[in-house]
């Protein structure tokens, strides 16, 4: 099926085949995803993009992300997926299809997706939760294969879910944790009592978790995750539910920890806190990476996040973005409820 | 909160509970429809039998001992009891433990409405209850009384007024349990050594009635229908207020119609049982109002506010300081999944319970089989029958290991991320159950061995005999344990609840027990039968009768060849298969 198609950086009427993924420009070269204009028009009239779209930056799609180059990483990085793919039994549908990426040291990773692109099965697939078809992953150089308990020893892992053991008490359950991970007794007592103050539950570590807030089981989560002060920091949607002060001291702490040449590697739907705090993000739709850039000292590349987010997972809708745009930074507050305050 | 009673309400609420509990009709496959249709199938000749039992049970007292209404009196009892026991546990969990108590209370209905609509379910699976349970044995009286068709219209309406008293009773019952229940939250060693208790007590009793009952069958010397017995039993039905009133009840309408069914009828007697049949009546009326009447008001009264107190509690928890303190690994491990154990009433009642309390039930199990066996085929049946028996509960303590990976629930992930391999996590868990188990096998011989070697057991057992069967146990032991863990790992379920309970027993609880139950009665008879027969193969003489060496020795070879097999099956090939279980 062709549709007519005006570039955005040439001007020229182009026609184009749209069963293509990738949309290449005859007179200039430039790639576009047909993404961009699915659902929008179905008449095969002339497409052109609008201003806002324009503004957005979106001449490129993926053009952050080098399936080769990810494949050959720095070996000293502190994960390396290399070619993973993952299919859950009795399912047709890929989960996760051949991706690759690595994390440095010192880097904060964001993983970003539509709710089911795969974030979570990746997750699960470099902790050792979920086996998986073909491919590599390596935490701290140890390959989750090979050498599993190695690599989990160089790992503390925030479920998105914040399952523990209930029927414990706070301390018994890092305790319980910090014995797994050899962690010495005087070592284990500071941090311990560190965490539990910085995150504001000296109150409650002594109580069955059972008893815990939604809130309180992702604190204890966070500080069992950390007890042994793990090189890599996996994190699966970790704001879900925290208060302002613990978010800001979690993040705080993820700096912390970087600057101290580890490594965390976070998935989130929180685009706003990505842009803020990652040094690099990687996209992942429908099991595929599609786009991964650097953050850190790329003012375009943070300004166009949301807009790139939103076209590259292909649920751009005008509509829809203007209002997320719109509700950034707006008073969102019904103006009818304001006049009857008044 | 709405305040006022709506009947449209209450018959909404009716319609989503029913909904709630049978509205979706799960799609089975051909398998699972067979081994549905086996389950009811078992069902029914469980029924069956105890059906045939209280048969039997009322052929004795009424023909043999012509205790007739005492016979209706105690089985009225017995039944209303049971139904008063099943109906209290309905009402607490369907009234006051459901956990659609909180949503419920977010919807503009009345405390009043929702306890409404649940009792009408409360009453009409009370009703089914004793229907199934008192109508057989009314039937069965009828039979061995040979009663006529109106009789059998007088057990239906019986039957039909019984259901109102114990449910009452449930109702009024249920406010101070769930009071208990609130107070022991998180009194989980208390809780277990009465639960420990109430098991042996109940398992002596059951077997003291039991032994009885078979002596009685046995010998036929009526020991159980002697005079002073036979006295007892009037007395009991004299003032056994108010279930006699039921039984009464139905004793003098029998009469009653039975008289003016004669020719010559007697007026004075049909008038007499009449009056008496129409002042059971009004008696089994005024108590069911009474208690109905306080159910109500204490049930409307406690309803809401406990529900409340159950819903504000629901994470009551303990406090325990502990000293941060490095443990080894294993240490670790072994103390994780003990706790979790010991911390759940469910769970230290299936597996710490019944370990504890087995030592209490193979002794008395024995006496009772001894004292019957002995008597009729012999003293040579004891080992067997030790080993039977011992089999037995050791399957009940290690098929809890069928659950070992389904218990971990939401925190299973936590098994795959910690630096720990799957062997090592696997032995431990294979370990505690071993160890329990172990104690309480050991517990059960030395109880048994100490009693059955003396002079006042009788000798019936060596201290050969006492040995070989704490070996082939111990074997049996490590083997289902290994089973059990190797049917999780293949098949888990982690449906668990809000509090991270399995919410039933597996498929594979029931595979362990059966697998074991197997294997007692096959080592049983096995060691029985060769005690008194030779075993030969061709012309090979293996075993001689009264000396057991080689049904030891084979039944050992056995047992390790049992154990080589599970322990291989665990551990071989483990990680692969640990790994590719997902929740």
């Amino acid at each position: 099926m062709s549709k007519k198609f005006k570039c955005v950086d040439c001007g020229t009427l182009n026609v184009i085949d749209v069963n293509k993924k990738v949309l290449v420009c005859p007179n200039c070269g430039k790639k576009y995803s047909n993404r961009f204009y699915e659902g929008v028009d179905k008449d095969n009239v002339e497409l052109t993009l609008s201003k806002q779209e324009i503004q957005g930056g979106l001449e490129f799609i993926g053009s952050g992300y080098n399936p080769q180059l990810e494949e050959n990483p720095d070996p000293g990085s502190m994960l390396i997926v290399r070619k993973l793919v993952k299919t859950y039994p009795k399912s047709d549908r890929v989960a996760v299809d051949n991706i690759s990426f690595s994390v440095r040291p010192g880097e904060i990773f964001g993983f970003l997706g539509q709710n089911g692109a795969g974030k979570s099965t990746t997750i699960k697939c470099l902790t050792g939760i979920l086996p998986f078809d073909s491919g590599e992953i390596k935490i701290c150089g140890h390959d989750i294969v090979k050498d599993p308990i190695k690599a989990k020893m160089c790992m503390g892992y925030v479920p998105d879910n914040h399952s523990v053991y209930e029927k414990l008490t706070g301390r018994e359950y890092v305790n319980y944790v910090a014995d797994l991970y050899k962690v010495p007794t005087d070592l284990r007592r500071e941090r311990l009592d560190r965490f539990a103050k910085l995150f504001k539950l000296e109150f409650a570590i002594d109580r069955q978790i059972k008893s815990y807030s939604h809130g309180m089981k992702q604190k204890i989560c966070i500080i069992a995750a950390l007890i042994h002060e793990p090189k890599l920091w996996v994190l699966d949607e970790p704001m879900m539910g925290l208060d302002p002060q613990s978010t800001a001291e979690i993040i705080a702490h993820m700096r912390e920890h970087c600057a101290n040449g580890n490594t965390v590697f976070f998935s989130s739907h929180n685009l706003d806190l990505v842009k803020k705090l990652c040094h690099r993000v990687a996209i992942i739709n429908e099991g595929k990476i599609i786009d991964m850039f650097d953050l850190a000292g790329n003012e375009q590349n943070k300004a166009n996040l949301e807009e790139r987010f939103f076209r590259l997972t292909g649920t751009y809708e005008d509509r829809l973005f203007e209002d997320y745009i719109a509700q950034e930074s707006a008073d969102m507050r019904p103006a009818a409820v304001l006049n009857n305050n008044d | 909160m709405k305040r006022e009673f709506s009947m449209r309400s209450v018959h909404t609420l009716f319609k989503l509970d029913l909904r709630s509990r049978f509205g979706s009709a799960q799609k089975l496959s051909v398998r699972q429809r067979i081994l549905q249709i086996f389950n009811y199938l078992l069902y029914i000749v469980v029924y069956g039998i105890l059906v045939a039992g209280m048969y039997f049970l009322g052929q004795i007292f009424v023909m043999r001992s012509g205790l007739d209404v005492e016979y209706l009196v105690i089985v009225t009892t017995a039944t209303m009891l049971l139904a008063t026991i099943v109906a209290t546990s309905t009402v607490i969990k369907n009234l006051y433990q459901s956990g659609d108590n909180e949503m419920l209370l977010r919807f503009p209905v009345s405390g009043q409405e929702i306890l409404v609509s649940k009792s009408i379910y409360c009453f009409l699976h009370n009703l089914i209850v004793c229907l199934l349970i008192m109508l057989p044995m009314y039937i069965t009286y009828g039979v061995v009384m040979q009663a006529t068709a109106t009789d059998y219209v007088a057990y239906v309406i019986i039957v039909l007024l019984s259901s109102f008293l114990p449910f009452f009773i449930a109702n009024i019952i249920a406010v101070p349990v769930m009071k208990i229940i609130n107070a022991v939250k998180n009194k989980f060693v208390l809780v277990l050594i009465f639960t420990i208790i109430i098991v042996c007590v109940v398992f002596i009793v059951y077997l003291v009635l039991l032994g009885n009952v078979l002596t009685y069958m046995k010998d036929n010397n009526q020991s159980v229908f002697s005079g002073a017995m036979v006295a007892r039993y009037r007395q009991f039905a004299n003032n056994a207020y108010p279930f006699k009133w039921y039984a009464e009840f139905v004793h003098f309408f029998s009469v009653m119609c039975n008289e003016r069914a004669k020719d010559c009828a007697s007026a004075t007697v049909v008038n007499q049982a009449a009056a008496q049949m129409g002042l059971r009546f009004l008696y089994i009326t005024a108590i069911n109002l009474v208690l109905g009447a306080v159910a109500a008001i204490i049930t409307s009264h406690e309803y809401y506010k406990t529900i409340l107190y159950g819903i504000e509690t629901q994470k009551a928890s303990f406090k325990k300081k502990m000293k941060d303190k490095k443990r080894s690994v294993s240490h670790a491990l072994f103390k994780r999944e003990f706790s979790l154990i010991l911390r759940s009433f469910n769970y230290s009642f299936q597996y710490l319970a019944m370990a504890c309390a087995a030592p209490v039930m193979v002794f008395f199990c024995n006496r009772l089989a001894a004292t019957m066996g002995t008597e009729s085929v012999g003293a040579d049946i004891m080992p067997g029958l030790t080993l039977m028996v011992i089999i037995i509960f050791i399957t009940i303590t290690v098929s809890f290991a069928s659950t070992c990976i389904s218990r971990e629930g939401d925190c299973f992930y936590h098994t795959k991320i910690i630096p720990v391999s799957f062997t090592k996590q696997v032995v431990i868990k294979f370990c505690l159950y071993a160890v329990v188990a172990t104690i309480s096998v050991a517990l059960c011989c030395l109880l048994s061995g100490l009693y059955y070697t003396s002079e006042e057991g009788g000798k019936v057992l060596s201290a050969v005999d006492v040995g070989a069967i704490f070996g082939i146990s111990e074997l049996l032991v490590l083997s289902l344990t290994s089973l059990s863990i190797i049917s999780d790992i293949k098949s888990p379920t982690f449906n668990v609840s809000g509090d991270g309970e399995l919410v039933s027993a597996n498929k594979n609880v029931a595979l362990a027990m059966v697998v074991g139950i197997v294997v007692a009665i096959a080592y049983g008879l096995f060691a029985m039968i060769f005690n008194f027969l030779p075993l030969t193969i061709g012309s090979v003489s293996i075993s001689t009768p009264g000396h057991m060496e080689n049904i030891y020795l084979i039944l050992a070879a056995l047992s390790g060849a049992l154990l080589i097999g599970s322990v291989s099956g665990l551990f071989i090939n483990l990680n692969k298969r640990y790994l590719n279980i997902v929740p």
